[in-house]
């Protein structure tokens, strides 16, 4: 699947880019942009909290902060106003990292390795505030966008998941090693707020950062059995670019 | 009485060295003319009519000429009309008291300060209370195109006129009027310096003098585009531009993005009911749609008044911004796409007549769907179709070694 994604990621990303600056004046637009797409790369740092990561984290060579992560995302943002907009968005970002039991190795004095592996994709609707104006419209047929764009948005959704962990085990009650692939995907509600920069290079094209936390749960399954609800709250930072239309 | 006005024509005329130069580009006799007869006017943005077509009442008249012959320091402007003089009328730089057809005030003759173009304002009370204001612009918009754009701001409402004029050659003169062939070089020399386009800087001038009505319609009628950027749009806002004006200098800059059209009267309604992005006339009946009397003042003769013998219903009206490719609601007939009937004409006219489409490689084969099949491969003749089913493996799986 991540070929794929990356694949449709780069294509769209070039078409954006292709078909963006054609309609571009000398630092102006016909009329205020209607819509504006963001393709940003972001940071994630889950909280990682509750006994499914005390678990993972206490009995492997893992820390909180390993399941950080790294992907994409994409943003469409309709203007509903000249101060909001409606931003639905999709975000990809997958947390990759091998480890080995803490307390065991095998009796050929070899580490117990096994790789973990959490995906995480929410998909949101948001309401954007925009504090200061986006751009000035000087006629109907000129608007003249600002450089900075600063902006706030706070909405909710859905957040899907998937918690692998591949490779060698431990079994407790006979210290046997075993080999598996441990899975359970699931999704839960979603809720976040956000908050982030506009820099529009040209009137069309421009970079955002923009930081955000979410809260949500979902339940686990599967290979991962009595366990409470997986934490999938935490923050994400990314960096992106914008284009107008 | 003609006599008299040439021998006085042609005596200013003599007196034409001692003439304040900037008058020289005005001076001759000009036809006035459809607004398509502006050949000359540089082609730098568009102008379109959404209907070429005019009906007889408004095409002009071919003998309506305005001589202006130079008198002191200004000028002396002679109408004629199909042959005979009509009036006379002096205009000179300058403020000074006016009386005229039942309206009385204050009139301003200046020169811009690039000197090519003549602005005019006046305040006046009239019988009954009423007041009026006018403000025009008397400019070269070519080399042998005159404007003469006069918009007049009564009680709340206003009304703008354009009326263009071509340079009569030198034969086509009255008598007497034709000015000096000496100076035929020189003439087109200050015609072609005169009529070069507006500045942005004269754009914000001609506003500050004439408001946002007249000088749409100058910029209009002179179709030249800008360098714009950003920054500019920026100063001219600053400067107080309005919105309207900005879009109309915009639309003459991209011209493949926009059309800039000029209401005429009965393209009111069709422009009524698309979304004109620009201002629309407050009342449907009145000056702007129709002629309208001068109330007996010399209506035959030119002035800045409006009350010539054009009225404020021929020749154009307000200016109007729409998207290129489009004119009005972009649709002027009932034709229509009806479910289950297919397309109905309504009242477009017909162009042609449709026949059965005769396709050979069809025949036999209406109402069926096209079908693409894979190219067949030298040795797999006996393959099916990819279809689904039939396909017959060409591999076998197997278990593997030590799996």
């Amino acid at each position: 699947m991540v070929p794929h994604l990356s694949r449709a990621a780069l294509t769209l990303t070039l078409s954006l880019v292709l078909a963006v600056p054609a309609g571009a004046q000398d630092g102006f637009l016909f009329r205020a942009p209607a819509l504006s797409v963001t393709l940003r790369a972001t940071h994630a740092a889950p909280r990682a909290e509750g006994d499914v990561f005390d678990f993972m984290t206490g009995e492997l060579t893992l820390d909180r902060g390993d399941f950080a992560a790294q992907g994409f995302g994409i943003d469409a943002a309709v203007s509903l106003h000249e101060r909001f907009a409606l931003v639905l968005g999709v975000t990809r970002v997958q947390a990759t990292r091998t480890s080995d039991f803490r307390d065991w190795v095998g009796d050929d004095d070899l580490p117990i390795e096994q790789t973990t592996q959490l995906l995480q994709v929410p998909v949101t609707v948001s309401l954007r505030w925009y504090p200061l104006a986006r751009g000035r419209s000087i006629a109907t047929h000129a608007w003249i966008p600002a450089r900075l764009v600063p902006y706030l948005q706070a909405g909710g959704g859905y957040q899907w998941y998937r918690l692998t962990q591949r490779g060698d085990f431990v079994d407790y009650e006979t210290l046997a090693i075993f080999r598996d692939d441990l899975r359970s995907s699931g999704s839960g509600a979603l809720a976040q707020v956000a908050g982030g920069l506009e820099y529009w290079v040209t009137p069309r094209v421009g970079v955002n950062a923009e930081g955000r936390y979410g809260w949500g749960s979902a339940d686990l399954h599967r290979a991962f059995a009595e366990f409470d609800r997986i934490d999938l709250s935490g923050y994400q930072a990314a960096l992106g670019l914008s284009f107008r239309f | 009485m003609s006599a008299l006005l040439a021998l006085l024509a042609a005596a200013a005329l003599q007196a034409s060295p001692d003439q304040d130069p900037r008058w020289q580009p005005f001076i001759g006799c000009w036809q006035a003319t459809p607004a398509e007869a502006d050949a000359d006017a540089s082609p730098t943005g568009a102008f379109a009519f959404p209907d070429a077509e005019e009906s007889e009442a408004e095409k002009p008249e071919g003998d309506r000429v305005m001589c202006i012959v130079p008198s002191g320091d200004g000028v002396s402007i002679t109408t004629f009309s199909e042959g005979a003089p009509t009036g006379t009328r002096a205009l000179r730089p300058g403020s000074g008291a006016v009386e005229e057809g039942g309206c009385r005030g204050v009139e301003t003759t200046q020169w811009s300060q690039d000197g090519r173009r003549l602005l005019l304002s006046s305040e006046m009370a009239c019988t009954g209370g009423l007041e009026r204001s006018s403000r025009g612009v008397l400019a070269l918009i070519g080399r042998a195109s005159l404007v003469d754009v006069q918009s007049v701001h009564v009680a709340g409402e206003e009304a703008v006129r354009v009326v263009r004029y071509r340079a009569l050659e030198m034969a086509e003169h009255p008598e007497g009027f034709a000015p000096d062939p000496a100076q035929a070089l020189a003439r087109e020399t200050a015609r072609m310096h005169a009529a070069q386009p507006l500045s942005l800087e004269a754009v914000v001038e001609t506003y500050r003098a004439v408001a946002a009505p007249a000088l749409e319609a100058l910029l209009a009628a002179r179709r030249a585009g800008y360098a714009l950027d950003a920054a500019t749009l920026l100063r001219l806002a600053d400067a107080g531009l309005p919105g309207s004006t900005l879009d109309v200098i915009v639309a003459l800059s991209y011209p493949e993005h926009f059309e800039v059209v000029e209401e005429r009267p009965r393209e009111r309604v069709a422009l009524a009911d698309y979304d004109p992005y620009g201002r629309r006339m407050p009342w449907n009946s009145g000056w702007g749609s129709s002629r309208y009397s001068c109330y007996g003042y010399s209506p035959y003769s030119y002035s800045p008044y409006g009350c010539d013998r054009y009225g404020w219903g021929r020749g154009s009206g307000w200016i109007y911004v729409i998207p290129a490719g489009g004119s009005g609601s972009g649709q002027t007939s009932s034709a229509r796409a009806v479910k289950g009937r297919g397309y109905t004409r309504g009242d477009a006219p017909a162009t042609g007549t449709a026949r059965p489409r005769i396709d050979q490689s069809r025949a036999g084969s209406a109402g069926s769907r096209a079908r693409v099949t894979p190219a067949s491969r030298s040795g797999d003749s006996d393959r099916a179709a990819p279809s689904g089913g039939s396909a017959r493996p060409t591999r076998q799986a197997k278990p593997r070694d030590g799996g």
